[in-house]
């Protein structure tokens, strides 16, 4: 029976091409710039989730006036680096609500030709406190890492588990690689222990080789993870009262001030495109009154055919829902195209990290935003298609001379 | 088989006037009966018809079909009455210009539960009964006003339908094709049983039939024979 009526759809459909392709195209635009729109929240998303949960603690501990730096480090992941004392790691330690602590050095290479890869964030982290690094190796090191191992964030795609890497003439071999996380700050990063900056250390400056710049007995953060019965934000409070000149970011909080951020860039986009939704359910609706109306014969015609109520109003419905089907797959096409396409220079005007989604999210993506371009074409025609079905067939036949 | 009694149907037009254009009207007719109703146009005579095919709800008054009383249905029942024992051929072009000839004949297997398969080869001889076989997928507006017609007609019997509710069906045919047409509507009555109730301002269709009727400012009454 539904065969029946998407047949006799479809035959209308076909032979009223412009009208057929006016609504596909109100459709298209809706469902370009959703899919483009959502595709690219759910990437920064994505990222800011994986990356916070990478980072895997709930403060993170940095010396006072590095904490516009350091959040920006986090974020945009541009190479910084600040140091504090090494003594406050025990002092931060001995805070109440701090359950586990792990100090973090940070390095920045040498241009000098002194490396394989100059400017590159080194991260030196302490074996037997990390709880932030290791849970996160794509293939599980069943070791300690040695001192003359690192283990790298995705991004560095020129190097794979096994190659050597030379830093200040000292060769590191690639004992693991990080899973990608959208945030530079871990994605761009090489991590190694502190046996390996030790190592650097003991041949940078000497000879023909370039200083590394990086003071005695000290340290860049302190990840901390909190007692469940203490919220984060508490902690933080402990810390700043009782140690001074640190900051302690609450990493829950710079989610939620990045996701603002995404969502003041794009509120205009995102208003943007509620206004063309709603401009799209208002002309398919216009536009399926109209075809109503200029086809209250051939309705009349149906029922007197014996179609019921139920068929005329499936009839108009099944109009709605092909063309904003056809609409919403060529509106995913697009804006998929355009993404692709632009991809880079979105995502670098907007700054922000961000992880272009799986095959299986995209997918998701994709089925929100068809059933939703679907939605919109039956929703648009609900009205006329209900005034459809409850025309007096006589009324209507007669309605259409 | 169709009993009609005290039907009557008041317009109201936008001015709130109203006019009666059924008005009293009571019969009732055996299965297989050949009937015309003549009447000048406005006197009722398609307004009558869409009440008894229950295309449009009478003021007052029943219609019965094989003792249903049909304004008593359901909506759905009485569309299912439509698909199953009844056609109607119109008086104005009724086709649907997006569907070819063959789809336009199949039209009521659309919507019941006859399988549209099953009733092809039916249309294509009725098509050809009608003289249209070689249009079988032209659209109608590739058709005159008289093929366009006849593509109608076929129609009208694809469902083998019990009563057929003909509203002037050789209004844009030739003699001819007239001739045909009463014909063809003979060997169904014959051959099938089928009720016709057949409005028209032939006088020649009229004498054809086995019962004239004459419809006047809404009341109808049996034309005697003339002697
Ligand atoms: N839907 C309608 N609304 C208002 N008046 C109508 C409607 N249908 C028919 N009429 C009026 O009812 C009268 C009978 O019309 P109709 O049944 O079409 O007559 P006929 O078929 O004999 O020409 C006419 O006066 C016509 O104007
Ligand atoms: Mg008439």
């Amino acid at each position: 029976m539904e065969l029946k009526i998407l047949r006799l759809a479809n035959q209308n459909l076909k032979r009223k091409k412009f009208r057929s392709l006016a609504i596909i195209l109100a459709v298209l635009v809706v469902a370009a710039t959703l899919f483009s729109i959502t595709t690219i929240m759910d990437s920064v998303e994505q990222s800011l989730e994986r990356g916070t949960a990478r980072l895997g603690a709930d403060l993170m501990v940095v010396p006072r006036e590095a904490e516009t730096e350091a959040k920006s480090a986090l974020l945009a992941g541009k190479p910084s680096t600040f140091y504090m004392d090494a003594d406050l790691f025990d002092k931060v330690q001995a805070i109440r609500g701090v359950r586990a602590a792990s100090p973090q050095t940070f390095l920045t290479t040498s241009s000098y030709s002194c490396c394989d890869v100059s400017g590159m964030l080194l991260i030196a982290f302490d074996q037997k406190r990390d709880f932030t690094i290791k849970p996160w190796l794509t293939t599980t090191l069943q070791r300690p890492l040695k001192p003359d191992e690192v283990i790298m964030g995705r991004a560095l795609t020129a190097y794979m588990v096994g190659s050597v890497l030379t830093f200040y003439k000292t060769p590191f071999t690639v004992a693991g690689m990080l899973e990608e996380t959208g945030m530079d700050f871990i994605d761009n990063s090489v991590f190694m222990t502190y046996e390996g900056v030790d190592r650097i250390l003991a041949r940078a400056g000497k000879g023909n080789v370039a200083a590394a710049d990086l003071p005695p007995d000290k340290i860049s953060t302190i990840l901390v993870q909190v007692d469940p019965e203490y919220a984060p934000s508490r902690v933080a409070l402990f810390i700043e009262a009782e140690i001074d000149g640190v900051k302690a970011i609450v990493t829950d909080r710079i989610i939620a001030s990045v996701r603002k951020q995404l969502f003041v860039l794009l509120r205009s986009i995102l208003s943007v495109s509620v206004i063309l939704w709603v401009m799209a359910l208002l002309l398919i609706g216009v536009v399926f009154s109209m075809i109503v109306n200029e086809r209250r014969r051939e309705i009349g015609i149906f029922r007197a055919m014996g179609a019921r109520r139920g068929h005329v109003f499936r009839l108009i419905i099944l109009e709605a829902t092909v063309l904003s089907f056809i609409g919403g797959i060529l509106g995913v096409a697009v804006g998929g195209g355009v993404l692709a396409m632009f991809r880079d220079a979105i995502y670098a005007s907007l700054d922000i990290p961000h992880l272009w989604p799986s095959t299986g999210r995209l997918a998701l993506l994709v089925g929100v935003c068809l059933v939703l371009s679907v939605l919109t074409g039956m929703i648009a025609a609900l009205l006329p298609a209900l005034r459809a079905a409850f025309l007096e067939p006589y009324e209507a036949i007669r309605g259409g001379e | 088989m169709i009993e009609v009694e005290h039907l009557q149907k008041i317009y109201t037009l936008e001015g709130g006037e109203k006019v009666t254009a059924v008005d009293d009207v009571s019969f009732a007719i055996e299965r297989g009966a050949f009937l015309s109703i003549l009447g000048h146009s406005g006197s009722g005579k398609t307004t009558l018809l869409n009440l008894i095919g229950g295309l449009t709800r009478p003021n007052g008054g029943t219609v019965r079909i094989d003792g249903q009383d049909i304004w008593q249905l359901a909506d759905d029942e009485l569309s299912r009455l439509r698909n199953e024992k009844m056609n109607f051929i119109f008086q104005f072009a009724s086709l649907i210009p997006t569907l070819n000839v063959i789809d336009n004949v199949l039209l009521p297997s659309a919507f019941g539960s006859a399988k549209r398969r099953d009733l092809v080869e039916r249309a294509r001889e009725l098509l050809a009964m009608m003289n249209m076989a070689e249009k079988e997928h032209a659209y109608p507006a590739q058709l005159s006003g008289g093929q366009q017609r006849r593509v109608a007609i076929a129609r009208a019997f694809i469902n083998d339908p019990a009563i057929v509710l003909a509203d002037e069906p050789t209004g844009d045919l030739d003699e001819e094709t007239e001739q045909e047409v009463i014909d063809l509507f003979r060997k169904f009555n014959r051959e099938r049983q089928t009720t016709f109730l057949i409005v028209t301002h032939s006088s020649d269709l009229a004498a054809q039939t086995d019962r004239q009727f004459r419809m006047t400012a809404g009341r109808l009454a049996p034309v005697e024979p003339s002697t």
